[in-house]
């Protein structure tokens, strides 16, 4: 079974949670993860954070850019 | 509330006029959970679009709007610099729209015009980087006695207008892969094609973004604790 430091297990902290890793070296993350003291808690926070950014509302439009935007000259440029 | 909920103004212009809607009364600017339309509900409005029709075109565009607009916003930092990119996107898209051939969804198409008028804005407007402190962050995030809280993380990253202060501290490139890949769910592969980078690239840009972010969401709980502490803001 492949040992890894914090160091090396951080390098590949992302590519294990983003599942980009050979089944391997994936368990070798995870295994570093289950005997580390400092490891867990960033990996907890860095999955929290990623959590955050997909659940990153949408940005409704302002009424008044809006009709302005609905007024676009769009004929001249006609797609047919 | 979902965005078919929400009100838009009968303009009265020929070119998007939409057809009459209930009104409720909403306030002039909203930020909403942004609801992805499925490509089999723009499949109609997509086969008019490409027919010019400019009203189907219209409606495609508002459909997706609050994602283009929040990606719009992410990347410039500013609401009027993202309503002119999503602006020129737009009219891009209309000229484009007879040639789209649905190899992807329309939003998808239509969100990799918009990201790219947006870097070109971000072209014209910003100056080189610095990013000694990305490589900073890096080397601290690779030190074993490094970690962070996680609640302290998560009490920053579950306040949206935090997380996009935390969002607007990371240079242009590192940002953009950053709210592609992880905000928007484009693969390291779109990312690169939609950026113009080798794929090596894109994913050294969304780690190196990610570590800044993340530090950047455990410094601000840190400044706060020590700003309570003192009892005052300077």
């Amino acid at each position: 079974m492949l040992t890894l430091t914090c160091a090396e297990a951080r390098s590949l902290i992302f590519d294990f949670l983003d599942g980009e890793l050979d089944p391997a070296t994936a368990r070798a993350v995870e295994q570093h993860k289950n005997s580390c003291r400092n490891c867990p808690p960033l990996v907890t926070a860095i999955l929290a954070m990623l959590a955050e950014l997909r659940r990153l509302p949408g940005v409704m439009p302002r009424e008044d850019w809006l009709a302005r935007l609905i007024a676009l000259p769009l004929d001249p440029h006609s797609p047919r | 509330m979902s965005d078919d909920a929400t009100v838009f103004p009968d303009a009265g212009f020929p070119a998007f006029r939409q057809p009459p809607r209930a009104r409720h009364p909403a306030p002039a600017s909203v930020a909403l959970k942004s609801v992805r339309p499925s490509a089999q509900d723009d499949l109609e409005l997509v086969l008019a679009a490409r027919r010019g029709d400019p009203a189907a075109f219209g409606e495609l565009v508002q459909r997706h709007l609050p994602r283009l607009l929040r990606v719009a916003q992410s990347m410039l930092g500013d609401r009027t610099g993202a309503e002119d990119a999503v602006q020129d996107g737009v009219a891009q898209a209309w000229r484009g729209v007879g040639q789209f051939r649905g190899d992807a969804a329309f939003g998808t198409w239509l969100h990799r015009i918009v990201v790219r008028a947006c870097l070109h804005h971000l072209r014209d407007r910003r100056a080189p980087e610095v990013i000694e402190g990305l490589a900073e962050a890096e080397r601290r995030f690779l030190d074993p006695d490094y970690t962070v809280d996680p609640a302290e993380v998560v009490a920053q990253a579950s306040d949206a207008g935090k997380l996009r202060q935390a969002l607007e501290t990371l240079p242009d490139v590192y940002r953009v892969a950053v709210l592609l890949h992880d905000v928007d769910g484009l693969t390291g592969a779109e990312v690169a094609e939609t950026t113009g980078v080798p794929l090596g690239t894109a994913k050294a840009r969304i780690r190196r973004g990610r570590i800044a972010l993340l530090a950047e969401l455990a410094r601000k709980q840190t400044a706060s604790e020590t700003e309570q502490r003192t009892g005052r803001p300077c």
